[in-house]
């Protein structure tokens, strides 16, 4: 395969480009802010991009394993999903990688030659697919979450009157009604 | 559309970048997911809050009262000079930028109005047109910008984007606190009728009924029976939990989510057993049924509204001091507020502990003690027995929630429970805990359905500390001691870091806790097996 036969200097520019074309993608102040700060509590949506990048750069040049890809995408995914991105920009990063990719095989012989360049702008396409369907996933998560949040406020309501249900029903009468209120 | 198609050529030169904006802009888009609901008018006229009407933040025309950019210019210069705070923070500071990357908003976010500066800053360069000479006269060359319909739309979209955490505050070395200038900047915003239902329908619950969720003496009542029914299940011993009993010698608040919501309930279950196995003598109140106070969400009048009916119930009810529940910015209210609006409470005695005779001089003035303080201290006294190992399926991880770490400095007694109630206690790194703790992402009233996606982006830099403990620790439950806390942090974490419940520090009280009378337990409060239970069947 074309692909590892590319330098690992050439990957890391690679990767270099493509982390900074996803950092472009947020305003200048911040993306320098998630490039520099170092500490990942303190910055953690800089720490997530890059050890995903990183791992994604691994697969991309290496086995592209499906499953580890996913893994990968998968934090990115979650955090550009509730990030101020349209669906197209939120999964647009991946698709970045191309330019990233085109970057770096500018550079002639220091660069990825035209074979490897088209197998690798295949694995980015799959990979843009795959990002698709995870924020697909992420949104669902987000319609769920929000669901069960609204069950949770009336838990007590709701064993209340279950209780009340089956110790009326032992009775064989109408149950007594449960505590009321109005939930905003 | 079809116009629009991109032709074969057009697809293939796609730029893949997003389109940027600047951050200048003061233009912003009401994007579902990151933004609340505006105030139904029939809670706005309850309170007798200005300018009810039908309207939503989406819509174009916001129905503002003609003269609305008189209005809150002189609410502005009203609160300049009633609030010395403001001015300074308005003329002091220096732009130094040492709290631009502390705000959780900006972190998850990206957001540049989201720094915590540049959230002041917008409030800040219309008080410089209006109220300073060099403003007046060289308008934005000193950063100063005239208050238009879009600006006045941005402060909505920003004021309501900050929980009020005061995290910023820590690291700003002049001290300004942008959590009041949100809160000022919500005031504003209120004099023409620009808030939220998530404070407005709380705010206005409370002063109806006594409690946030609008729930009737009879509804607490039967929710109160309910949850002592369910302990003696679980416990085998029948406790009293009174109601509006005159002469007690303590009144208790909790916020209303402990007897309505889950994971609160379970803390609920943890005062009765602890209140019973002690004692105490004590009475909760149908009318001051509400620790929360939203009116720190809407209006300093507000607070004073709200938090007067506690004071109104103890003296009716002629107890002698109170103790409060788990709650956050009850207890903002308490230690900044109170004393200045209702105190001081001088009809009441200092607190005393009726147990070990502990005396808490630093209430003296409110009058009122948190559970945490009250229970570390029975626990420092050996007077309550507690079987650890009954905690042993939770490995623990402790959010301070913001309020009670950073308004009142409650950092040690939720932890000194803890580590006293169970055996695996896991700390976060140090950046994000104690004074520096991450907020949830929810609080101050923005812990709506309708606004997840912009909770979930604010609450990420704690749950991504939550996740690294969960992943090196095994850490499987979250304590925290705020009742906005329970609500949002079990979505949070399912979204970004599964596998982790939340849980009051009286639930793990009270599953430790050893009553007399007690049945041969093999349950937690959440009838869960205990971990030796567990074991018992695995062997058997
Ligand atoms: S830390 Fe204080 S002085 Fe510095 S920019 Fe922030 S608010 Fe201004
Ligand atoms: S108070 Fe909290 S939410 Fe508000 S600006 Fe400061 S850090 Fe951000």
């Amino acid at each position: 395969m074309a692909l590892t036969t590319v330098s690992a200097a050439t990957r890391d520019r690679f990767l270099e480009e493509w982390l900074a074309c996803t950092l472009g993608t947020y305003p200048e102040q911040t993306s320098r802010f998630l490039r520099e700060e170092p500490d990942p509590f303190r910055n953690p949506v800089g720490h997530t991009l890059d050890v995903s990048l990183r791992g994604l750069t691994v697969e991309l040049f290496g086995g592209f394993d499906r499953a580890r890809v996913t893994a990968w995408l998968d934090p990115v995914i979650h955090l550009r999903a509730v990030q101020d991105f349209s669906s197209a920009d939120a999964v647009g990063f991946v698709a970045l990688a191309r330019c990233a990719a085109d970057r770096v095989a500018e550079r002639g012989s220091q660069g990825i030659g035209p074979g490897a360049l088209d197998v690798l702008g295949t694995r980015i396409d799959e990979m843009v697919l795959i990002a698709a369907d995870l924020l697909d996933r992420c949104h669902e998560e987000i319609h769920a979450i929000g669901a069960r949040a609204a069950r949770r406020r009336v838990f007590v309501l709701e064993r209340a009157q279950a209780r009340a249900e089956a110790r009326a029903a032992a009775r064989g009468g109408a149950p007594r009604s449960a505590p009321r209120g109005e939930i905003p | 559309m079809a116009d629009q198609t991109p032709s074969p050529e057009q697809l293939t030169q796609v730029d893949y970048r997003p389109k940027g904006k600047s951050w200048l802009d003061p233009h912003v888009e009401f994007r579902k997911g990151t933004y609340c609901y505006s105030a139904a008018p029939k809670n706005l006229t309850y309170l007798g809050l200005p300018n009810p009407r039908q309207w939503q933040p989406f819509d174009q025309d916001w129905k503002l009262p003609p003269d609305w950019k008189d209005i809150i210019l002189a609410g502005m210069k009203e609160r300049l000079d009633r609030y010395r705070s403001f001015r300074l923070f308005m003329d002091i500071c220096v732009r130094c930028g040492a709290c631009a990357d502390k705000c959780h908003f900006y972190l998850g976010s990206g957001d540049p109005k989201n720094m915590p500066v540049l959230r002041a800053e917008l409030i800040r360069s219309v008080y410089r047109r209006y109220f300073t000479l060099a403003g007046r006269l060289l308008g934005s060359t000193v950063g100063a910008r005239d208050l238009t319909e879009d600006v006045l739309k941005e402060w909505f979209y920003y004021f309501y984007q900050c929980t009020e955490c005061r995290r910023c505050s820590v690291f700003c070395p002049y001290g300004i606190d942008t959590a009041e200038i949100t809160m000022i900047g919500r005031e504003l915003l209120t004099l023409v009728g620009c808030n939220i239902n998530w404070v407005i329908e709380p705010a206005a619950n409370c002063f109806r009924t006594g409690n946030h969720l609008g729930i009737q003496p009879h509804g607490f009542k039967d929710s109160i029976d309910f949850a002592v029914d369910e302990l003696e299940e679980i416990t085998g011993v029948r406790v009293e939990a009174p109601i509006n009993r005159k002469g007690a010698e303590v009144l208790f608040v909790m916020p209303s989510a402990d007897y309505f919501g889950t994971p609160h309930y379970y803390t609920l279950l943890g005062y009765l057993a602890l209140f019973h196995e002690i004692g105490l003598d004590y009475t909760l109140s149908a009318f001051a049924s509400e620790g929360g106070n939203f009116g720190l969400f809407t209006s300093h009048e507000m607070i004073k509204r709200l938090n007067a009916k506690i004071y109104a119930e103890a003296k009716r009810l002629g107890v002698k001091w109170i103790i409060g529940g788990e709650c956050g910015h009850m207890w903002r209210v308490m230690h900044q507020y109170m004393d200045t609006m209702n105190g001081p409470a001088d009809f009441l005695e200092v607190p005393v502990s009726p147990i070990t005779h502990t005396r808490f001089d630093h209430a003296a003035s409110t009058r009122m003690v948190h559970i945490c303080e009250f229970t570390a201290d029975l626990i420092r006294h050996g007077r309550l027995k507690l079987d650890v190992s009954r905690n042993d399926h939770w490995n623990v991880t402790f959010h301070d929630s913001c309020n009670p770490a950073r308004a009142m400095g409650l950092i040690e007694e939720p932890r000194y429970i803890i580590r006293n109630t169970c055996r695996t206690f896991h700390e976060m790194p140090e950046n994000t805990i104690r004074e520096q703790t991450f907020c949830c992402g929810s609080g101050s009233g923005l812990g709506t359905d309708e606004n997840l996606e912009m909770r979930l982006r604010g609450g990420f830099p704690r749950a991504n500390a939550v996740r690294y403990v969960r992943d090196k620790h095994g850490v499987n439950v979250l304590a925290c001691i705020c009742a906005i806390d329970k609500a949002t942090l079990p979505p949070l974490l399912e979204y970004w870091s599964p596998g982790v419940d939340v849980a009051g520090v009286h639930e793990f009280v009270g599953n430790a806790l050893l009553m007399k009378g007690e049945r041969d337990r093999t349950t937690d409060l959440r009838g869960e097996p205990f971990a030796s239970a567990k074991e018992d069947r695995a062997h058997a």
